[in-house]
């Protein structure tokens, strides 16, 4: 949940930095990678 | 005499001293708004980082007390556990005369277990996706934070439901309240609070019908002292939700969509919350409860 957090919060900064709409698409692609790994963690994989 | 009044009090004061504090925010973000119309772009996120710093430590505090409740909750079990199962024993030719079951005890370590590993996480996850779907609108984690609520909630009316129906099988439950009183009162509870209001209404029905057996077991003024100490942490949390409900509404017309959905959700997040601390108020009351009904029976008093 931390790194969620975490990826949140500098996603937005980089988001009203940068201004690109394409942004968002690296911060989902992040987000579903930390997902992916918590999940993996969890199921001990 | 101050300091009971102080406890009762202080929710209510840090509740105004919220409403003032976001208001006065309000005001302050609008006018910059007013005067620098670039700071639009800025101003939403600011708002959000204003509102978790101001109100952040509100919510932190309800989710420790709710920890810190379900941690003394299942000390306290653990504790009277070994006295009820002895008088349990000892008391079996009297038990069957309301025939208790073992399985009534099973439920409340069940069900403190269950807020304590389970709900409180539940509802802190829900608030953290709440926090992410509001700060990043493109990527929404709406509909997970919904279904843990949701889920939190079944489980908990489901919890409710349990106790009622064992508790009506051991024939505890045998008093029953007037209809023609009860119905209006729990219609206008459950349409006022809400997501908990019809849980409350389910809960105090139970109490309703104990009631009689409780009264003549530890007395008027020892029953309120139990009720006051089993709902003081949910009455806390329902006026803590409330105030981010009623912090919602004020806000609304005046900052966007992003802010006072954010302040509804914790509000929502809050309610559940105060749902936990309800149900394990109640297994808090009937815990005692029972530990009083099994010491009256072995001095040989019968109801």
């Amino acid at each position: 949940m931390i790194k969620l957090v975490v990826i949140i919060l500098v996603g937005k900064c980089l988001l009203l930095m940068a201004e690109e709409s394409d942004l968002i698409i690296y911060i989902k692609l992040a987000t579903l990678i930390i997902f992916l790994t918590t999940l993996l963690d969890f199921l001990n994989l | 005499m101050n300091e009971i009044l102080n406890i009762f009090l202080d929710p209510l004061k840090i509740a105004g001293q919220s409403i003032l504090l976001i208001i006065t925010y309000t005001v302050i973000f609008l006018s910059i708004e007013a005067y620098v119309p670039k700071f639009k772009k800025w101003s939403d996120t600011l708002f959000i980082i204003v509102l978790v710093l101001t109100l952040g430590q509100t919510v932190m505090d309800a989710f420790s007390l709710m920890a810190q409740l379900a941690g003394i909750f299942s000390n306290f079990f653990l504790a009277l556990y070994p006295i009820i199962m002895s008088l349990l024993v000892i008391l079996n030719s009297v038990f069957s005369f309301i025939a208790w079951s073992p399985i009534i005890f099973f439920i409340f370590e069940l069900l403190i277990l269950l807020c304590e590993r389970i709900l409180i996480p539940a509802v802190t996850i829900a608030l953290i996706f709440d926090f992410c779907t509001r700060f990043i609108g493109e990527m929404s984690f709406g509909k997970a934070s919904d279904l843990i609520r949701g889920s939190v909630m079944t489980i908990i009316t489901a919890t409710v439901i349990a106790i009622m129906t064992i508790l009506s099988f051991t024939g505890v439950a045998f008093f029953t309240i007037d209809k023609a009183i009860a119905d209006p009162v729990k219609k206008v509870i459950e349409q006022t609070i809400p997501i908990v209001g019809s849980l409350i209404v389910q809960g105090f029905s139970i109490f309703n019908k104990y009631q009689s057996t409780a009264t003549t077991v530890a007395g008027l003024s020892a029953m309120t002292a139990f009720w006051v100490a089993a709902f003081y942490p949910a009455g806390k949390l329902l006026i803590h939700a409330m105030t981010f409900k009623l912090l919602a509404a004020i806000i609304e017309p005046f900052s966007s969509s992003t802010v006072s959905g954010l302040v509804d959700d914790v509000g929502k997040s809050l309610l559940v919350l105060c749902a936990v601390a309800f149900l394990l108020g109640i297994a808090f009351v009937f815990i005692w409860l029972i530990l009083m009904v099994m010491t009256q029976l072995g001095v040989g008093k019968t109801f």
